[in-house]
C-alpha cells in the first residue's frame, strides 16, 4: 500500500525535525548564556544606570534565569510562536515589527538567488555533459569554475566598485528608497537595486553542484539502460532530458533544498556588501548587541524555513523514489 | 595502499585540470611558506604616511595604518592556508572517528549522533561561526589556553571544525557500513581483536583514499568561510588573513575609490579565488581517479 508507506514516512519525518529544531534552538540559546556580557553593560559602565536598576533590568529581560527554566521558555515560545511576541530589550520594539520587513527582504533576496542559481547550475550542467569531451565544454566548464570559486564577499565588493561607483551604472544601496504610486516604476527600481546582491548570492546556490550534475549525468549515461535506448535509436537529447534527468532530478533537488540555509549564511555577507536591510545584518548586529530575543526568533525562522525545505524535499523525494520509504 | 597513492599522483599529475590545480597551489604554497621572497618589508611594519595610492615603493598603496598592503597579502596566503589545513585536518579526524563509531556500532549510538549531526547540518554554519565569534570576542578555546586575550585564527579553525563534522561523518559512516560486513572483518574478529582495532586498524585505513578526496573539497570551502568571518570584521587583526584585508578595504571602500587603488581590493579576492580553483581542479582529478567509471 503506497498510500499508508507514505504517511507513516511523512509523520515520522514531520517528528524527526520538530526535535531537530528543538535541539537547534537549545544549542543558540545555552551558547548565548555561557557567553559573558549583556546589553547593558555598556550602560553601567558608563554610569547611565545604577546597580539595582542593571539588575532590574537583567531579572526583567530574563538575563539571571536559571538555564533550564529559560531553555523551557524558550521552547514553550517556539510552540505556541509567542517567541516572536517578545520584546527586544535592544531596539524596545516587539520582534515581530523587527522581523516583518526584513524578513520579506532576505527572503526575496534567497529565493531569486537559489531559483537563479538553480537554474544555471542544471542547464549547465546539461549542456556541458551533452557536449562531453568538445571545446565549448571546456570554456563553459573553466567559466563556470571560476565563478564558482569567487568568494561571495568579493564578488559584491568588485560589483560595488567597478558597477556603481566606477562606472555608476547601478546604486550604492541595495534596498529601494522610492515609493513611487507607479508598480510598474516601482518593481523596476526593486529589480534595479536587487540585481547585483541576487547575482552574489546565486553562486552559492546549485552551480556548486554543477560537477555533481555533470558527472552524475556521465554516470548514468555509461549505463544500460541508456545503451538500450541508444540501441533503440533514441535521440541523445531526448534520452538527456526525459531519461536521465528523471533519475537524477531527485537527489540534486534533496541536496539543494538541504543548502537553502548556506544562502541564509551568504546572505549575512552579501547584505553587510551591499547595505541591505535584511535578515542577516539583523542577526549579525543583535548577536554584537547580545539582544537575545531577536537572535532566537531570527533563528528560529531560518531554521524553520530550512526545515520545512527539507521536509518538502525529503517527502517529493520519497513519493519519486519509493525505495526511499522503506529506509527511511 | 603505497603503490595505490603513487598510481594516484601519476593520474592526477596526467589529468588536464589536476596539472592546473597542482601549478596553482604551488604557487600559492610558495608565497605562504617564503613570504619575504616577494616583499621587502613586514606586515606590521608602520610608515609614516596613510592611504597612498600605488606606486613603485609600495605597488597596492598604504592602508589606514599606514601598512603596506601588498606586504599584508602576500603573508595573508599563510593565514588563509592554515586557518584552512587546520580546519580540514580537525573536521576530518573529528568526522572520521564519529563516523567510524556510529557506522559500527549502530543502533542507539548511531541515531544519536546522527540526529545531533542532521541538526548542525541543518543551519548555516557561517551564522553559527558568527555566532561563536561574537559571543566569545575575550576567546574562545585555544585563545584561552594560550592566554591570547581575544578571538584568533585558532579558534576559528576549531570552531569551523566543531561544527562541519557532520558531511564527513556521514559519507565515512556509509563506507563503514559497507566495510563492516567484508568477510575480512569476520576474519578479524574471529581472530578476538577488539571493536576500536577493528575500527581503527582494519576499517578506518580503508576509507583513505575518501578522506584525501574530502581534503580537497572542505579546504578551499574553509577557507572562504574564515575569510568571511574576518570580513564581517570577527578575524584576527594580528594575524591578518586575505579576508581581513578585504575586511579594511570595504571598510575604507571611499578612500579606495578616491586613489583608484582597485589593486587592494582585486588581489586579495582574486589570490583566494585562484587557490579555490586550484583545489577544486585537483578535487575534480581525484575524483575521476577514484571513479574508475568516469575515466574516458
Amino acid at each position: 500500500m503506497p498510500g499508508r508507506g507514505m504517511a507513516t514516512y511523512i509523520v515520522s519525518k514531520v517528528l524527526h525535525r520538530l526535535g531537530t529544531l528543538v535541539l537547534i534552538m537549545a544549542l543558540i540559546y545555552i551558547l548565548m548564556r555561557l557567553a559573558p556580557g549583556t546589553p547593558f553593560d555598556e550602560y553601567l559602565a558608563m554610569g547611565k544606570l545604577t546597580k539595582e536598576q542593571y539588575e532590574y533590568l537583567l531579572s526583567k529581560w530574563g538575563y539571571k534565569d536559571n538555564l533550564i527554566v529559560g531553555l523551557g521558555k524558550v521552547i514553550y515560545g517556539m510552540f505556541t510562536l509567542s517567541l516572536f511576541k517578545m520584546v527586544s530589550p535592544v531596539w524596545n520594539q516587539p520582534i515581530i515589527s523587527l522581523v516583518s520587513t526584513r524578513l520579506i527582504n532576505t527572503l526575496g533576496l534567497v529565493l531569486a538567488a537559489y531559483v537563479l542559481g538553480s537554474m544555471l547550475g542544471v542547464l549547465i550542467g546539461l549542456y556541458t555533459a551533452r557536449h562531453h569531451g568538445s571545446i565549448r565544454e571546456s570554456v563553459v566548464l573553466w567559466s563556470a569554475l571560476m565563478y564558482r570559486s569567487l568568494p561571495v564577499f568579493w564578488l559584491g565588493m568588485l560589483f560595488l566598485y567597478f558597477l556603481s561607483y566606477v562606472g555608476g551604472f547601478f546604486p550604492f544601496t541595495a534596498s529601494s528608497e522610492i515609493r513611487t504610486s507607479n508598480m510598474l516604476h516601482y518593481i523596476v527600481d526593486w529589480f534595479w537595486h536587487v540585481i547585483l546582491p541576487v547575482i552574489c548570492l546565486s553562486k552559492l546556490a546549485a552551480v556548486n553542484y554543477l560537477f555533481t550534475i555533470r558527472n552524475m549525468i556521465m554516470d548514468e549515461m555509461s549505463s544500460d539502460y541508456v545503451t538500450t535506448l541508444r540501441a533503440v535509436g533514441y535521440r541523445e537529447s531526448l534520452i538527456l532530458e526525459k531519461y536521465v534527468m528523471r533519475h537524477i532530478l531527485p537527489p540534486v533537488i534533496t541536496m539543494m533544498a538541504i543548502d537553502i540555509g548556506f544562502l541564509f549564511g551568504g546572505a549575512v555577507v552579501t547584505e553587510t556588501v551591499f547595505n541591505y536591510p535584511g535578515m542577516g545584518r539583523l542577526i549579525y548586529e543583535a548577536i554584537w548587541n547580545k539582544d537575545y530575543p531577536v537572535v532566537l526568533a531570527s533563528f528560529y525562522i531560518i531554521a524553520l524555513a530550512v526545515i520545512v525545505s527539507v521536509t518538502i524535499a525529503e517527502i517529493l523525494y520519497a513519493y519519486l523514489d519509493p525505495r526511499i520509504r522503506s529506509t527511511g | 595502499m603505497y603503490l595505490g597513492f603513487v598510481e594516484g599522483l601519476k593520474y592526477v599529475t596526467h589529468h588536464r585540470m589536476g596539472v592546473v590545480g597542482l601549478a596553482i597551489l604551488a604557487f600559492i604554497t610558495v608565497l605562504a611558506a617564503f613570504p619575504q621572497l616577494f616583499t621587502p618589508y613586514t606586515p606590521t611594519q608602520i610608515f609614516e604616511q596613510t592611504f597612498t595610492p600605488p606606486s613603485p615603493k609600495h605597488p597596492c598603496g598604504l592602508d589606514y595604518e599606514g601598512k603596506d598592503i601588498w606586504t599584508q597579502i602576500v603573508y595573508g596566503a599563510r593565514a588563509s592556508l592554515i586557518v584552512g589545513f587546520l580546519a580540514t585536518i580537525l573536521t576530518i579526524a573529528i568526522g572520521g572517528v564519529i563516523g567510524v563509531i556510529s557506522g559500527y556500532y549502530g543502533g542507539v549510538v548511531d541515531s544519536l549522533m546522527m540526529f545531533v549531526s542532521d541538526a548542525l547540518m541543518l543551519l548555516p554554519s557561517l551564522l553559527l561561526l558568527i555566532v561563536f565569534a561574537t559571543l566569545f570576542r575575550e576567546g574562545f578555546i585555544v585563545s584561552k589556553l594560550i592566554g591570547a586575550g581575544r578571538w584568533t585564527l585558532w579558534d576559528t579553525a576549531v570552531v569551523i571544525a566543531l561544527i562541519s563534522w557532520p558531511s564527513t561523518a556521514r559519507i565515512i559512516r556509509a563506507q563503514v557500513m559497507q566495510l563492516k560486513n567484508m568477510p575480512y572483518v569476520d576474519a578479524v574478529k574471529l581472530l578476538g581483536a577488539s571493536p576500536s582495532r577493528i575500527m581503527f586498524k582494519h576499517i578506518l585505513p580503508q576509507t583513505t583514499p575518501l578522506l584525501l578526496s574530502r581534503i580537497t573539497v572542505l579546504t578551499p570551502g574553509f577557507m572562504v568561510t574564515a575569510a568571511s568571518l574576518s570580513f564581517l570584521g570577527l578575524g584576527d587583526p594580528n594575524t591578518p588573513d586575505w579576508g581581513y584585508v578585504m575586511y579594511t578595504a570595504y571598510a575604507n571602500m571611499l578612500a579606495v575609490v578616491m586613489n583608484h587603488n582597485w589593486l587592494w581590493i582585486v588581489l586579495p579576492g582574486l589570490l583566494l579565488a585562484i587557490t579555490v580553483m586550484g583545489f577544486i581542479c585537483v578535487g575534480e582529478a581525484i575524483d575521476d581517479y577514484l571513479n574508475p567509471r568516469r575515466r574516458w
